[in-house]
Formats: C-alpha cells, structure tokens, sequence
C-alpha cells in the first residue's frame, strides 16, 4: 500500500499545505494578532490619555470610573480602530515583508517599524479626509502619537514573531 | 453652582414627558423665498430702513434690499486676512446699538493662516455698498491650527458691551478650562475691543481679562432676552450633548471635565456630566442637532411663539423651537423639516416674521410668514 501525503505527513516526512493540515496559515494568524494586539492596547492608550487630560483639569475620577470608561472605549472606539489598523497593516506588513526582503534588515526591526510608520502615515491621512481636524484625540500630542505608534509596533513584532517558523522553513 | 439645577431639569424633562405635547402646531405657515444664490450664508442683519445684511462664509458681506432684491456687487472693504477654510470665514454681522447715528457695524471671521488663526472682530462703518474705517478690535489669543471651531457669534448687552463667542479650536478642547486664553469661551468686550472694567477674572491676575464665561464648546447662538435679562448661548456637542445654557458672568460651563456626548470616534471624553462649580445646561439634544444662530420670538405675526428660542439645526436639517415659560422650558418642537435644509441661522424680523439662512453653496435666506398671511 502507498503511504498518502497525510500518513507521510504524520510521520514527519513530507510537508503539506496549511489547507491540508486544516490550520490557519501562521502569516494570517499573525496578522491577525498583531491587528488584535494594536487595537487592544492602542484603545487603552487612548482612553488614558483622554482621562489623563480631564483628570488635569481637576475632573476626580476614580479608580472603578476609570476601569468602567476604560471598558466603555473597548466597546465604543475600539472598532473605529479596528478598521484604522486592519487597512492599516493590509499595507504595512506586506510592505515590510518585501522591505526586508530587499533590504536583509532584520525583520524584527523592519515590522515594527513598518507598522508603527504605517499607523502613524493612516491617522494622518485619516485627519486629513475628516471633517475634524484630529479624529483620534490622544494623537493630538506628539506623547500621545508616539504611544499609539508603540501599540503598532507591538502589533509588528508580534507579527514576527509568530511568522519566524515560517520563514525559516521557507529557507 | 445651582445645586439642584439637575434636579430641576430631571423634573422638567418628566413634565414635558408627562404633558401632552400639543398645541405644538398651533400656527400653519408657509415660507417665500427671499433671496437664493449664497454662498454659504451666515449670518443677517436687519437695517433701520428695512435693507438686510447677509455674510457669507466665504468672504463675502451681501446687502438685500428692502424689496428682497440682492444687491448685485458685495460690500466692499471687508478685511483681506479673512481665513476662509473649513468652518472659517466671514461669520456675524451685528449692528450697533447706536447704528442710526454712527452707521457702525460689527463683524466676526476667522483670520490668520492654516497654521495659526485665530476667531476676530472688527467694526467699520457702513457706507454706500462699502465699509469705511474698518478696524480689527479684538483677536483671541492664542492662534491655532486648522479650521474647526472658532464659536462667531456677536450679541449686544443693555450697557452696549458685548459678548463674543469663541470656540476651543477642536483639537485645544483642554484649553476650555485655562483662563489665561481665549479658546473655548465667551469674551465680553467694549465697542473699541477693550476688556470692561467690570468683568469677571480681573481679579485674577493669570486670567484674561476678556473673559465673561469658560468651559464652551463651540458656541454659535447667543442673544441677550430684553425682558428677563438673560442671555441665551447654545453650542455644539461633540456625538451628542448639544446645550443651550443661560450665561451669566463668571460661570463656567464645564467643557470638556462634563459633558452629555461621547467623541466623534466614539471613545468617552469625559465620564462626568455634572461638577461642583461647573452649570448644567437647561437643554441638552442627543443626538446632535447641530444648532446653529438662535432667536427669541418677539414678533407679533405667531403670538404663541412669543418668548420662545429657535434654534437653527445643520445636522437634523430643521428649525427646533424650544419653549420658555418664566425660564423654564416646557418642551420643544421640531419646526421645518420638510424643508430638508441645513439651518445656519434664524432671526425674527421687524416685521414680525422669522428669517432663515440655509447652509448650502446655493443659499437662501427664507421668510416664514402664517398661512394666511
């Protein structure tokens, strides 16, 4: 009897498709991860610096007010940044991906500056298709751009992270 | 602080829920066009011998005549550093209380560059179809960047001083709260632009001694109620909390530490919405009308109107007629929706009928009269 490419597969002799093997393909899981991981703490980032700036002024919020507002912004702003990140890193990553290709940078480095560059690029370009000047308030300063640029860099090197096995099998 | 200003309007919210809401069609009208073809009207000022000032928010300061008939050349000699972008340009135009005898009008715009303007006022006289003497008396302080929220409105006060609203220039919303600028507040000035000695901060030395009120938005309606001595200013919310609040010296209405709206993007600015030492407004619309010029009916043509503020509406495309009983209001009624216009700013006429500008490339200015008028 010919062993099938499945049975091979399962002693580890030959590789199949990710399809074949019903896993997700490592790159789209981390894209996805890194879409998540950016959403996620780019909305608590904002959320602090928005209670920061009214605490500033003498608001007095408390603890339990803040974890509640902070809960509020994961329902209410998060999926605005979703869709900003999302388009964002459809252009980012692959862009990065033939970056290092190109360039042989290290592709830790080049993710996490590709993403936190591509944020960075689309807020702007996102204020400048708004009819207000700044949609995302906490990148009004340049603390505040700079912390959402590291929640796109997260993003970014967890992308390469999960995509390292990847690239080594690809050699 | 009114401690039970919440309590109070919780109380008249439940009234106006509990009370059956007619009469609220009690006059059938109907509405002539006047004059079409603005662009992007704003603001209008009725002339002792029945002529009408329009500003347009592109630069430009239209004369109607008497007859509706638009003068064909605008009035010559505004400013040449009016800003127009965004929401900037030409915005209020008000006469002075002594108009008949100085011929003087007062006009706010937005001047300066994309990278620092600022909202100003000037003055000139009023000549055939030109401005004489024009001069710049008043510029908030500090310049900001972009073209968002710079307030506008001008209204008179019994002593002929006058307010002047002025917005916190969307992306400086903290700056509401600073007394040592401008932004975010309504400044109260004397004809020549110089600061009363009778207003409220000057005793404080970091404070500017503009300052009437703080914590504003961006307010632009605002009038001054002969009767009861009030003055009426309402602003825009960001998504949701639009207010009208009664001004009084000193106050501070709380933007952005309290508020009844969320942000555009849908994140919280704030989870207050009421502070010791911040006023409650008397309404608040959520969702977001997008109120825009503001009158007190006292024209004898809709006597069931008397008393009562209209607002303009640009997001909701309507007239919002909020009705006033001792200061109290007893509910609201959505006016002129079948329009389907943007409503930039409302004015009662002299001749006792109410006056619109729609805020369209295509403008008109509109005249709401009775049915059988």
């Amino acid at each position: 009897m010919i062993p099938t490419d499945k049975a091979l597969y399962r002693a580890g002799t030959v590789r199949l498709p990710y399809a074949q093997q019903g896993a997700v393909h490592p790159a789209l899981l981390g894209f996805m991860a890194a879409v998540l991981l950016t959403t996620l703490t780019g909305t608590l980032v904002q959320t602090q610096f928005n209670l920061a700036a009214v605490q500033a002024l003498g608001a007095g919020i408390g603890p339990g007010t803040w974890l509640w507002v902070t809960l509020q912004d994961l329902a209410g702003f998060s999926p605005v940044l979703f869709v900003i990140t999302l388009m964002t890193f459809l252009v980012a990553i692959p862009a990065s991906a033939l970056f290092c290709r190109l360039t042989g940078l290290p592709r830790y480095l080049v993710y996490t500056v590709g993403t936190a560059t591509g944020l960075v690029v689309a807020m702007r370009l996102v204020d400048h298709q708004v009819p207000m000047p700044t949609l995302i308030a906490a990148s009004r300063g340049l603390f505040g751009t700079v912390a959402l640029m590291a929640c796109a860099a997260a993003g970014g090197w967890i992308f390469a992270a999960m995509t390292s096995d990847t690239r080594r099998r690809a050699r | 602080m009114k401690r039970h200003s919440l309590q109070i309007r919780l109380a008249g919210a439940l009234i106006a829920l509990l009370l059956p809401t007619a009469p609220l069609h009690a006059h059938e009208t109907r509405i002539e066009t006047v004059v079409e073809g603005l662009d992007r009207p704003w603001s209008l000022a009725f002339l002792p011998d029945g002529d009408m000032l329009v500003t347009e928010r592109s630069g430009q300061l239209r004369r109607i005549e008497a007859d509706g008939t638009l003068v064909r050349d605008p009035v010559k000699g505004l400013p040449e550093d009016i800003y127009v972008d965004g929401q900037g340009g030409l915005m209020d135009v008000v006469l002075d209380p002594a108009f008949e005898e100085n011929r003087r009008i007062f006009i706010s715009y937005s001047c300066g560059t994309r990278k620092a303007n600022h909202t100003c006022l000037g003055r000139a006289v009023l000549g055939e179809n030109a401005l004489e003497e024009f001069r710049e008396i008043f510029r908030a302080q500090p310049a900001k960047q972009g073209s968002a929220h710079y307030g506008g409105r001008i209204a008179f006060l019994p002593d002929r001083t006058l307010l002047l609203t002025i917005g916190d220039g969307f992306d400086y919303r903290e700056k509401a709260q600073n007394k040592s600028d401008h932004l975010g507040s309504i400044v109260r000035l004397d004809r020549d632009g110089q600061a009363p000695d009778d207003n409220p901060f000057l005793g404080e030395p970091a404070a500017r001694k503009e300052l009437y009120s703080i914590g504003h938005r961006n307010p632009q309606g605002l009038l001054h109620d002969p009767a009861s001595g009030r003055v009426y200013s309402h602003e825009h919310g960001p998504r949701g909390g639009d207010e009208i609040n009664v001004i009084e010296a000193g106050n501070n209405y709380g933007w952005p530490v309290i508020t009844y709206g969320v942000d555009y993007n849908g994140a919280q600015i704030s989870p207050l919405t009421e502070k010791e030492g911040m006023e409650q407004p008397i309404v608040v619309w959520t969702p977001s009308i997008a109120p825009s010029g503001m009158t007190l009916y006292d024209g004898d043509l809709f006597p069931d109107w008397q008393g009562d503020l209209f607002s303009g509406a640009l997001a909701k495309r309507k007239v919002q007629r909020v009705m006033l009983e001792g200061g109290e209001v007893q509910g609201e009624e959505a006016l002129f929706e079948d329009l389907n216009r943007r409503i930039r700013d409302v004015r009662t006429g002299p001749d006792g009928a109410l006056y619109l500008l729609t805020d369209h490339g295509n403008g008109e200015l509109l005249r709401v009269v009775p049915k059988d008028h």
